[in-house]
């Protein structure tokens, strides 16, 4: 099975050439994210005279309206962004896997409670919810990741919910039950590991998502605060200056556009490469 | 006797991520007018393929790499699509194992039935449902009028096979493929559509070729019947050669391993995943009688009598 | 004298079934199991034949305790385990050990097959993990399969291999029972001899109790020791296997054993089949078999024939007996 996986991946990749630049794209991104202290410019240096300028060798990006150099902006902005959507991933992604996959195994009536709830927390709009927790809660990396998490975790464990009840009539399952093996163990060894391909695709697209939110809360200042860059706060300073710097909306933009379309592509290939054959 | 069909040396093969595999590497036989035709063979031997080449229902990834198929005369290979579509479910019709997924599941059996006729003759809507009625009736169905107005999904897998087969049956047919139709069935029920589908031959007196792995089915039903494996056709002959005079091993096997009530079955070899390429005997691996000269090229045909052909290098004894 | 292992008495499992009435707010019940009762001898085969809708295998499930029963009882050696609560299973879950029909989801793809022989031995706490490992080594030869194929995944095995691992499964906790339900539905039918006969072997080695159920009367024959025929949920007739073959006197029974397509063309069968036209229904009063008996009288369209010794060793449900 793990060296099927690989092959498969490999094959789907060969197959779909926007997946394999949109993967590039994703590392690429990662590592500068990472070595973003290579970068000798400092983001947050204000400079009065180099106001609005566009871009030039000694800025490759051109600067914002408090002179700060618009590259360094955008790989800080870009490490803010990325570093939200991977730890919202991760805790959305965990509490719909433990809430789908319980209550699809263990069906009856926790189940039926359990998706109520779900169903009732779809139903709420996601971003009046984020704008008034945002008002309740100190604006920061910590909440920003907790709001959104919170907030996006019932798709995931639908769709977990759903592949749990597919894999209960399996006779391996069947077989477990049977032997007295315990509910939780069954969850563990024997329905994780199957739904693992399920689990991965949601949770690369969850990131795809996580990175609009931020950028939406930042771009209503709501997320991250300045001076710490982030692209949707960069696109919310850029509206004043469209006319005179429009480089200032289209870097960022673009760049969410790249990020969020490469995540996506990721998981369409994902998906593909675990499509049952 | 006229022929009907022929089908001479077809070859057909998969293509897909991993190469081309060949899943019939050269098949042979032929129909007569009111023939009941066995083609046996287990999963993988290349019997579905065959037939579903016939009117070319095989998947987009399989292609028909050789051969001839003659209708009536006509190679049905070289027809255009439009030709092809008025031949299938025409004059050549045929029926699935999986009778629930061959049904669409959003139209009563009524609403598909008078459809279908209507598609093929211009016939009104009444007259349609009566012909309908008088199918439904003569395929054994005692309550025509309710099985009009059921969905697939509420009537039971016998009764959709007859609903199937009365579907078949509504343009006359010359010949009748039936494709594994009994394997998914309950016993009982699987007797009573054997027994119709031979009730039918005798009414209409088309020719059926019928597919299966199961060769008590083939004994109590067909005339003739050829053997595959591997893909190639190894034995043919009437339906008493087969069974009293087995001149291929693989046919010998396969008899002595098919349980019995009140006999016993003997083992068999398992199969070999890895089968042989194509160039040679497909049953070498497995064939307790293999000799050099199995190991150096395919066998050709011989007869021991008239209308019984054998793909086999060694010569059985006659007493 | 052979004890009794397993005994089932008056056995009731019931579905809830949804209405095919759209606005109908009372699910339907359905009695896939109706006042069953037969008892197991240690060491010996118990064959259950059945078509779809007999309820074979939902009994197998219910003495493993996958299903509640709704009535009855079933003994394992004396003790109830039918109505005992979950946490007293563990020890008969030990003893009890299932084999089943699709060797394609029988085995978890995720799992080395090491993994998976090794599994019902750490669910009950059998040896240490080193000494499991060498069980698993043990067994997987015993099954006829390769010690390199321990390291291996399911994906990777054929239909038949499958099922053995599944056998070696089975036989890791050392159990006494095994319900062996369709193990041998899904092969092809040149393995089915291999399987049957390497059941038979481990039986007489490991002293086991088989269960087997199938559709397929004729495979039955050889590894039963004595058989039930199930329809629509009750027992028809039970008799031990070489009388059921040799005078099979149910008109279920000999419906099902002449409608087996004999593999000799000079036996033709199909014209003997007096016009059974027949559907299995559950909705008819009486015997549930009337509406497709060829002897049916007016007591069988009313009352429902109770399970009696006609000759000694062999039970009937019928009128005529």
């Amino acid at each position: 099975m793990r060296e099927n996986i690989w092959k498969n991946i490999k094959r789907g990749f060969k197959a779909n050439k926007l997946a394999i630049a949109g993967a590039v794209m994703i590392v690429a991104l990662a590592l500068i994210s990472i070595f973003a202290f290579l970068y000798p410019v400092d983001p947050n240096a204000i400079s009065a005279t180099e106001r609005l300028m566009g871009p030039s060798l000694a800025h490759p990006f051109g600067t914002d309206d408090m002179g700060r150099d618009y590259l360094a902006r955008c790989i800080y902005g870009g490490r803010a962004s990325l570093l939200v959507g991977f730890l919202s991933m991760i805790l959305s992604t965990a509490l719909g896997v433990l809430v789908g996959s319980v209550s699809g195994f263990v069906g009856g009536a926790p189940d039926a409670v359990l998706m109520r709830l779900v169903d009732a927390l779809m139903s709420l709009p996601t971003f009046l919810i984020m704008i008034v927790m945002n008002a309740f809660l100190k604006p920061g990396l910590q909440n920003i990741v907790l709001i959104i998490g919170f907030l996006t975790w019932m798709n995931i464990a639908r769709i977990v919910r759903g592949e749990t009840i597919s894999l209960n009539e399996r006779e391996y399952v069947i077989y477990a039950r049977i032997s007295g093996q315990k509910k939780r163990a069954t969850i563990l060894h024997h329905i994780l590991p199957n739904i693992m391909p399920t689990i991965i695709v949601a949770a690369t697209m969850n990131i795809a998502n996580a990175i609009l939110m931020e950028s939406a809360l930042s771009f209503f200042g709501l997320g991250i605060q300045p001076p710490t860059a982030s692209w949707g706060s960069m696109l919310s300073n850029a509206q004043r200056y469209i006319q005179q710097a429009p480089y200032l909306a289209v870097f960022p933009g673009l760049l969410i556009l790249v990020t969020v379309i490469s995540f996506n592509y990721l998981g369409e290939v994902l998906r593909k490469v675990f499509e049952p054959k | 006797m006229e022929k009907l069909l022929e089908v001479k040396d077809l070859k057909v093969s998969f293509f897909t991520d991993l190469g081309e595999t060949q899943a019939v590497k050269n098949a042979g036989f032929e129909i007569e007018k009111g023939d009941f035709f066995g083609i046996v063979g287990e999963s993988g031997s290349g019997k579905s393929v065959t037939t579903k080449s016939i009117l070319r229902l095989g998947p987009s990834n399989c292609k028909i790499m050789g051969g001839e198929i003659l209708f009536k005369g006509e190679d049905i290979l070289k027809k255009d699509p439009a030709k092809l579509r008025e031949i299938r479910g025409g004059e050549i019709a045929m029926i699935f194992q999986d009778s629930l997924s061959a049904l669409n599941p959003v139209y009563t059996v009524g609403n598909k039935m008078v459809e279908l006729i209507r598609r093929h003759t211009g016939m009104t809507k009444q007259e349609a449902r009566n012909r309908v009625l008088e199918l439904l009736t003569a395929v054994g169905i005692t309550d025509p009028e309710k099985a009009m107005k059921s969905y697939p999904h509420e009537l039971s897998g016998g009764m959709r096979q007859r609903v199937m087969i009365a579907m078949a049956m509504s343009s006359n047919p010359q010949i009748l493929i039936a494709d594994e139709p009994t394997t998914a069935l309950d016993v009982t029920i699987q007797a009573q559509i054997l027994h119709l589908l031979l009730e039918l031959q005798k009414k209409n007196g088309m020719s059926i070729i019928l597919i299966t792995h199961d060769l008590g089915v083939v004994a109590q039903t067909c005339k003739r019947v050829a053997v595959m494996c591997g893909g190639y056709v190894v034995e043919e002959g009437s339906v008493e050669d087969i069974f009293l005079k087995p001149g291929h091993p693989y046919t010998q096997a396969l008899i002595a391993s098919m349980p019995r009530v009140g006999g016993t079955f003997e083992q068999f070899l398992e199969r070999d995943l890895s089968d042989s390429s194509g160039t040679l005997c497909p049953f070498l691996n497995r064939c307790k009688y293999a000799a050099a000269a199995c190991e150096k090229c395919l066998p050709d045909f011989y007869e021991p009598e008239k209308g019984h052909k054998i793909r086999c290098h060694r010569r059985e004894d006659k007493k | 004298m052979s004890k009794t292992l397993i005994e089932v008495k008056d056995l009731q499992v019931c579905f809830r079934q949804k209405s095919s009435k759209i606005l109908s707010f009372k699910p339907g019940i359905l009695k896939a199991v109706d006042q069953v009762s037969f008892t197991i001898q240690k060491g010996k085969t118990f064959g259950l034949v059945g078509e779809s809708g007999s309820g074979k295998s939902t009994i197998g499930k219910a003495i493993l305790r996958y299903h509640k029963p709704a009535g009855g009882e079933i003994f394992y050696e004396e003790t109830e385990i039918g109505s005992m609560a979950e946490k007293n299973l563990l020890p008969y879950r030990k003893k009890m050990q299932s084999v089943f029909q699709d060797p394609y989801s029988s085995l978890d793809p995720s799992h080395t097959v090491q993994d998976i022989i090794c599994e019902p031995m750490e669910i009950h706490r059998m040896y240490d993990p080193k000494e499991r490992k060498e069980r698993a080594r043990e067994l997987i030869r015993v099954v006829g399969l390769k010690e390199q194929d321990l390291l291996k995944y399911p994906h990777e095995f054929s239909g038949g291999q499958r099922q053995r691992i599944s056998i070696a499964r089975a036989l890791s906790v050392k159990p006494e029972f095994v319900v062996c339900d369709e193990p041998i539905s899904a092969l092809d039918v040149s393995l089915q001899a291999q399987i049957v006969q390497m059941l038979q072997d481990l039986q007489e080695k490991y002293g086991l109790t088989y269960l087997f159920i199938s559709h397929q009367l004729q495979v039955v024959q050889k590894i039963c020791d004595e058989i039930g025929v199930l329809y629509l949920g009750r027992l028809m007739e039970v008799s031990d296997a070489q009388k059921l073959y040799s005078n099979p006197l149910h008109p279920y029974t000999r419906m099902l054993i002449s409608s087996i397509p004999v593999p000799d063309p000079r036996v033709k069968t199909l014209d003997q089949i007096i016009t059974d036209t027949g559907v299995q229904s559950r909705e008819i009063g009486g015997c549930c078999f009337h509406n497709r008996c060829p002897w049916c009288t007016e007591q069988c369209r009313q009352e429902t024939p109770a399970l009696r010794e006609a000759e000694p060793g062999h039970m009937v449900a019928c009128h005529k007996y």
